[in-house]
């Protein structure tokens, strides 16, 4: 094959290319994805009950774990974490609010597509890195965290699934289960 | 013919060149190795073994990947007052792990405050609930679990007394030790003197 030939050749292909790319339709800047996220005042707890946090926090936010600046699902807590010039400092005041908020997008953030699906029941929330690697479904440097049918499985993996329209006596059921769950250890 | 030598000189050379990064690489973690290296030296006058670098990340050297051949399963130091660095000897280190097994028989801290178990004495399964206890004072649980570090002074850090963002004071019980057992001591029990890690 000659080099001019080899030239046309590379030539009709660019132009082939460039014709399929220029086909593709005008991107929508209107376009929404609608992520569904789980409900963030289970999350937060108050008043009498510990929240879904209070339990992340415990079981996952230690300093020598995800309670890490570099580590991915960070996660700040009153004996773990503090956030950067906030004023507070490990072992001291309770957690703030702006913290546990910083807390739930970790949570939620970790996949949110995936997220979306399970909250909306379309995946089993063990398709959830957040619910497989504690059970040590998926590779886990921490191990096995929680165990199915345990409190803290039932914890987080019911919150995961109460949309917020749940009723107040499923938010109830769900807040009991993470008051025992943020007890521990 | 003399083209073809040089053709296989080259492939030679180049192979080499594709391959001395690799070896090279494979020799040592720089992680690891800048770990290690923000230990510092040791001490003048205290060598390695069970009474140096008091305070210290322990399992940074102690955690198999060296520099040091012996593993610990779990080590540190605890010290005898919040608002000192002086180790405390005598002191119980009481730890259960998540199978609720703990080590036959309770780790001791030497005159200098430090401890270790090796793991044909106790592999614990993480998480692990820790406690210090010395005399009639304590048990004194700590608050969190470990998740899965080998050594106190991963997050109760030196050098400082005060708490940060990130890392906590080192562990302390308060107590006084015995100046009669530390007249023996192969080091300064004190790890912000000539005998510490500071």
């Amino acid at each position: 094959m000659s080099l001019r030939t080899l030239f046309l050749v590379g030539l009709a292909a660019g132009l082939v290319a460039l014709g399929m790319v220029s086909c593709a339709a005008t991107p929508d800047v209107s376009a929404e994805t609608v992520i569904l996220t789980p409900d963030y005042s289970t999350f937060a707890g108050g008043g009498m009950n510990l929240g879904v946090h209070t339990f992340l926090e415990h079981r996952c936010g230690t300093l020598d774990c995800h309670g890490q600046v570099g580590r991915p699902f960070r996660l700040f807590s009153q004996d773990g974490l503090r956030a950067a010039d906030s004023g507070v400092e490990t072992g001291g005041a309770a957690d703030l609010p702006g913290e546990v908020y910083a807390n739930y997008l970790a949570a939620i953030g970790l996949q949110p597509e995936e997220t979306s699906r399970v909250v909306a029941g379309d995946d089993p929330v063990t398709d959830l890195l957040l619910v497989a690697k504690p059970l040590d479904l998926q590779v886990h440097k921490g191990g096995q965290q929680i165990s199915v049918g345990d409190v803290s499985y039932d914890c987080l993996t019911e919150w995961l699934t109460l949309l917020p329209r749940a009723t107040s006596t499923e938010r109830a059921g769900v807040n009991a289960k993470c008051n025992k769950a943020g007890l521990i250890p | 013919m003399k083209s073809l030598f040089c053709t296989a000189n080259m492939l030679v050379t180049l192979s080499l060149c594709a391959i001395a990064p690799i070896v090279w690489s494979c020799g040592s973690d720089p992680v690891h190795d800048m770990e290690v290296a923000t230990l510092g030296d040791e001490v003048p006058g205290i060598a390695p073994g069970p009474f140096h670098r008091a305070g210290q990340p322990c399992n940074v050297c102690h955690g198999g990947e060296g520099p040091a051949s012996t593993v610990f399963s779990m080590a540190g130091t605890i010290f005898n007052a919040k608002d000192t660095l002086v180790g405390a000897d005598n002191v119980q280190v009481l730890l259960t792990d998540a199978n609720k097994t703990s080590p036959p028989t309770n780790p001791v801290t030497n005159c200098v405050g430090n401890f270790f178990i090796t793991p044909d004495q106790w592999t614990p399964a993480f998480p692990i609930i820790a406690g210090v206890q010395k005399g009639n004072i304590g048990p004194m649980t700590m608050l969190s679990q470990i998740s899965r570090v080998q050594s106190c002074g991963f997050c109760h850090t030196l050098p400082g007394l005060e708490p940060t963002t990130q890392s906590v004071p080192p562990v302390y019980i308060t107590v006084s030790n015995d100046p009669n057992e530390l007249k023996g001591c192969p080091a300064n029990p004190n790890a912000a003197g000539d005998g510490g890690s500071l």
